[in-house]
């Protein structure tokens, strides 16, 4: 017998069996008619896409949203925006899970005795009213705002004399903006120009990870490599992502920072730098040799020689102080050391600019204090908490949280009940950035506009419409909105920003020192000597706030490939010391809080430091504040001993080394002479031959890429226990290769769509071919889930549906029409975003033409920050991706097997 | 005695035989049962005649149908459409009736649908339409259908069999998405 017509038998018996459940009435399908044809142009069948902001944190990137039927289903980046310019980091492509989670708040809710009831609006909007016109300082307490929201905000506290405190963002950078304060008059955090500077010095600040814009910077980094003759430092305390991804990295001793910038400075001041340092500072300056800076950093006297001496020599240097480096008590004297490094070396109007300000309206933990003193001492009225996320950046034992029943009133905006609003009497739902008109100003000069993709779900309102509500003006948000465009762009301005969604108005600004400054200056506090644990953000979570979304959880920490749940990292040399192993349970004890957690050990992390993220501890520490209210998240460990047992860490990677087995080669062998044999036929592939080129030089492991692919995909969320179980489904995953020093290198893997594939002939159903276009396709619906493919596959990158994951409720809205769901006992694996391939071609055919280069962008591609990765046509020899192929760099992952993949790799390194 | 073993195990054998067969022909049968019922003409909210509009009036698909020439999706046609021309035309008909209320309500007209493709196929109306096929080459002769009926089996080798004749793509990623 044929397999064919056995197959045909088999499908008849099983056929036979599931005649019950077809054709029944609740299986007819139905075709909705519109009443009108909708006047946008939308047709049902294809996307549309419209403007937007990315509300996940400060940076405020501008947003392309793909809209399918109503629904926006992927976003993008803006092209031409002035600050991502058409990319968009892992948190801004899960951003969009915000807008459909089921925990949205739905109505209007009130805090009875037996909890939260939904009440209408006008009853809760006239209870703030009546409350509004009683005695009390009203507060008004915001997370980020920016643009004309803001102006709102202040009108509407104005009107109310209400005290709109200076915004609640947890990682305030509140030392740097009060160094810049003292010394420059600049209460903000100052752009960066890296295309003019020749030299960075990164010290703390974790730019690719969460401090302004990792987007920016990573696109800014790629830009500056490209000059020769730049190089990037990063001195750090710990072992971030952006630490490992610099040309040269340097770890200290926490806490010596201030110490290492001293010696940078007396050696500045030595030999002369561009601007002199006024006689004021240089009294308060202590003197700092090399050694002793080598004995207080832990740094060798080389290192610090060298880095002095490349210092020095840099003609447009830049110095950005951040991060760990200033979330500590002496984080104020780091910043101002850094400040006036900037200033001696004329980095002030020329690769550091005020002119790009941002965070120039938010506030640090002493307004909370001010919060606090206005609650205990019964001032307070009604106070407004809007999106803070207070009560999780907090310890709940804060005095701003213990105090806030004091309040006569407190009601609380957002998206969900957090646990911030769940301290609130009244629940008010806001529109979600999506569902909203609205504007932003992420940096001095820069405006994005928001554009509402889709009508809001709920009975939520637009925070700008509550407001004037409340402030009973007969305008709405929108029209408020447009009156302040008015007032602000010109006509050809405005015309610009309706079009393109965003406007750049940049002036460069420069500042002038403050002599006064230099009594804030004190003298260098010593380094600690004892163990610390540092609270650090990620670049999964930033601050913590991400890690509320269940897709940063899913997709593995790039540097130790950590999916889901909570855990120490550990220097090698402590563990080792120790005797520990991964996972295992270890007791921190800190001055009045302690915790057990399973230890992962982290290459490169200085013996002195321990590390948590922010975002996955259950509960806090106690948080206090350095001098200039940035929150300390450095503490001493007064104990950490051996707990009992294992914690249940699911660690993705087999191994942290490649094992010698040349994934990322060095150097690189091109082998031409010798002809590769093979069994299989040769395909004919007349118009297509579909490839991809990643630059792992560019690559900084970002995942930005991996979260792209899980929405644009629908690949599904399985959660710890199957990763524990091996049993992940990302179809592009990031692999971090370490060396012997602790270096690492970072590998995106996905499906390398072989044009010799091993899946192919081993799958007994003929599910997996090759088509004529070069791509390894999977037909799920031939699938029969026999999984001989995966366990043939050398990439290991083909994913097996154990059990069927269908998000639950209005998450299914995040559902990409233009791909076949996948059922338990299916193999499903990246498909080089076949969807938009076909639509690329259905253009093309519509045009009588071929697809030219650079129509077909898949989505990880189209997201990565750095752009490291090109994709084509391997046949157009004028295409990008082909002539990328042809470096002196370019390998192929497991070449030797003779797979002949559509993926080729550029080694890292300029050669 | 040794005869009668025989003939026992020729019955079971036979028996088996002829078991089979009869759950081949119950299979077959099912089958054919089961294309009924798949083939099953859904109840209409509204009793619209393709006869009078296609057919009398020769009216083209597209004039309704607005959308099968640019997307994948036909589509029901909006009802404003309808109403541009049952504004005036034949309002005193019970089902013009219904219409108008409909559209008056602002309440969408539920179709049943008669042509369903599984969701895992990729299928444009529109590139058919450019290729030069025509309506009824897949949804029959509608025009002369006073209830529209699925009239073809719409399964993959009724598709690739036509593929096959016109020379249209026949890579399995052209239709399974």
């Amino acid at each position: 017998m044929e397999r064919r017509s056995f197959l045909q038998i088999l499908g008849m018996f099983s056929s036979a069996t599931v005649l019950s459940s077809c054709g029944s009435e609740k299986d007819q399908k139905k075709l909705i008619s519109y009443l009108v044809p909708p006047e946008d142009g939308v047709i049902p069948g294809e996307a549309t896409w419209s403007f937007s902001s990315c509300q996940e944190c400060a940076g405020e990137c501008g947003l392309l949203v793909r809209t399918r039927e109503g629904y926006p289903v992927k976003l993008e980046g803006l092209p031409g925006h002035p600050v991502n310019d058409g990319r968009l980091c892992m948190r801004g492509q899960a951003a969009l899970s915000r807008l459909y989670q089921n925990e949205r708040i739905q109505t209007p809710l009130k805090k009875t005795a037996s909890g939260f009831e939904p009440v209408p609006w006008d009853e809760a909007l006239n209870q703030i009213r009546q409350a509004l016109q009683q005695e009390g300082q009203h507060l008004y307490l915001s997370g980020h705002t920016s643009g004309s929201l803001r102006s709102l905000i202040d009108r509407f506290c104005q009107r109310f004399k209400a005290d709109y405190l200076p915004q609640f963002e947890l990682l305030n950078q509140a030392s740097v903006r009060e160094a810049n304060a003292l010394l420059f008059r600049q209460r903000a955090l100052p752009g960066v120009h890296l295309k003019e500077a020749d030299l960075l010095l990164t010290l703390g600040a974790d730019v690719l990870d969460s401090h302004t814009n990792p987007v920016d910077w990573g696109r800014q980094l790629v830009e500056a490599h490209e000059e020769p003759g730049f190089h990037w430092t990063h001195i750090e305390s710990q072992a971030s992502l952006t630490g490992v991804n610099a040309d040269q990295r340097l770890t200290l001793k926490p806490g010596s920072e201030s110490h290492l910038l001293t010696f940078l400075l007396n050696l500045v001041v030595e030999k002369g730098g561009k601007r002199p340092l006024p006689d004021d500072f240089l009294k308060v300056l202590p003197d700092l040799s090399v050694e002793e800076a080598a004995t207080a950093t832990g740094l060798s006297s080389g290192d610090l020689t060298r880095l002095g001496q490349r210092f020095l020599a840099a003609k447009r240097p830049a110095l950005v102080v951040g991060g760990t480096a200033t979330t500590r008590e002496e984080g104020l004297q780091t910043a101002l050391l850094a400040g006036l490094i900037q200033w001696c070396c004329g980095m002030i109007g020329t690769t550091i600019d005020f002119g790009l300000s941002m965070a120039t309206r938010w506030g640090d933990q002493r307004d909370l204090t001010r919060l606090q003193t206005d609650l205990e001492t019964g001032k307070a009225g009604v106070v407004f908490l809007s999106r803070t996320g207070l009560a999780s950046g907090l310890p709940s034992t804060h005095p701003a949280l213990t105090a806030l029943p004091k309040a006569k009133l407190r009601v609380g905006l957002g998206l969900t009940l957090d646990a911030t609003l769940e301290q609130c009497d009244l629940i008010l739902p806001i529109h979600h950035g999506l569902e909203n008109w609205g504007d932003t100003e992420p940096r001095q000069g820069s405006y994005g506009l928001l554009k509402p993709a889709l009508e809001p779900q709920f009975a939520s309102r637009a925070e700008g419409d509550i407001l004037l509500d409340l402030m009973q003006s007969p305008k709405s948000w929108q029209e408020f909105l447009f009156e302040q465009w008015e007032a602000r762009f010109s006509q050809a301005e405005l015309k610009r920003f309706s079009e393109q969604g965003y406007i750049e108005k940049p002036v460069k600004q420069g500042a002038y020192l403050e002599r006064k400054a230099a009594k804030a200056l004190q003298p260098l506090a010593p380094v600690p000597e004892e163990l610390q644990m540092l609270l650090v953000p990620s670049v999964r979570g930033g601050d913590g706030r991400s890690y509320e979304m269940p897709l940063q959880q899913e997709i593995p920490d790039p540097l130790t490939t950590i999916s889901w749940g909570q855990w120490l990292s550990v220097s090698p040399e402590l563990a080792a010391e120790k005797g520990w192993q991964d996972r295992d349970m270890v007791l921190v004890k800190l001055d009045g809080w302690e915790t057990t957690l399973p230890i992962k050990t982290q290459p490169g992390l200085p013996k002195e430091t321990l590390c948590v993220q922010l975002g996955l501890l259950d509960s806090l520490p106690p948080i206090t504040a350095n001098a200039a209210g940035e929150p300390v998240l450095a503490y001493a460990v007064q104990s950490l001993t051996r707990a009992k047992g294992e914690g249940p860490l699911p660690i993705l990677s087999g191994s942290p080394s490649q094992d010698g087995r040349g994934i990322i080669p060095d150097p690189v062998h091109h082998d031409d002479h010798h002809k590769h044999y093979s069994i299989y036929e040769e395909h004919d592939r007349p118009n297509y031959n579909w490839g991809m080129v990643i630059d792992l030089e560019k690559c900084v492991g970002c995942s930005a890429c991996v979260a792209a692919c899980y929405v644009e995909n629908t690949v599904p969320i399985v959660g710890p226990e199957d990763h524990r179980d091996g049993r992940e489904m990302s179809w592009l995953r990031i692999e971090p290769y370490y060396d012997d020093h602790g270096k690492v290198e970072f590998l995106p893997m996905m499906c390398q769509q072989c044009l010799k594939a091993p899946c192919e002939p081993v799958c007994p159903v003929y599910a997996a071919y090759n088509s004529k276009e070069g791509l390894n396709i999977q037909v799920y619906s031939r699938c029969v889930g026999t999984r001989y493919c995966a366990n043939n596959c050398p990439y290991k990158v083909r994913r097996f549906n154990w059990f069927d994951h269908v998000p639950e409720g209005n998450l299914q809205r995040m559902k990409n029409p233009d791909l076949a769901e996948r059922t338990k006992g299916m193999m499903e694996k990246c498909t080089f975003c076949i969807q938009r391939i076909r639509q690329a071609k259905d253009t093309a055919k519509d045009e009588e033409r071929l697809v030219q280069d650079g129509e077909v962008i898949p989505a990880c591609a189209q997201t990565c920050p750095s752009g490291a990765i090109t994709f084509g046509n391997l046949l157009d020899k004028e295409s990008k991706v082909y002539k990328l192929t042809k470096s002196k760099r370019a390998y192929k992952v497991h070449d030797l097997l003779g797979t002949d993949s559509s993926v080729t790799y550029l080694k890292p390194g300029k050669h | 005695m040794r005869l009668k073993e025989l003939n026992w195990t020729r019955l079971i054998i036979t028996g088996i035989i002829l078991g089979l067969f009869g759950l081949f022909l119950g299979i077959l049968a099912a089958q054919t049962g089961w294309w009924q019922l798949y083939a099953q003409t859904p109840e209409q909210p509204i009793d619209f005649p393709h006869t009078k509009h296609a057919g009398q009036l020769g009216l083209a698909c597209t004039y309704c149908h607005i959308h099968v020439e640019k997307s994948r999706e036909a589509g029901a046609p909006p009802l404003s459409i309808c109403m541009g021309c049952h504004q005036k035309i034949a309002t005193d008909k019970p089902e013009i009736q219904k219409l108008t209320r409909y559209y008056n309500e602002k309440k969408p007209v539920e179709w049943g649908r008669i042509h369903n493709l599984p969701s895992f196929i990729y299928f444009s109306h529109k590139r058919h339409l450019k290729g030069g096929v025509d309506c009824s080459n897949c949804h029959g002769a509608v025009k002369q259908m006073a209830e529209v009926k699925q009239v073809r089996p719409l399964k993959m080798g009724w598709c690739v069999s036509c593929h096959r004749t016109y020379d249209a793509p026949l890579e399995c990623s052209t239709c399974h998405k």
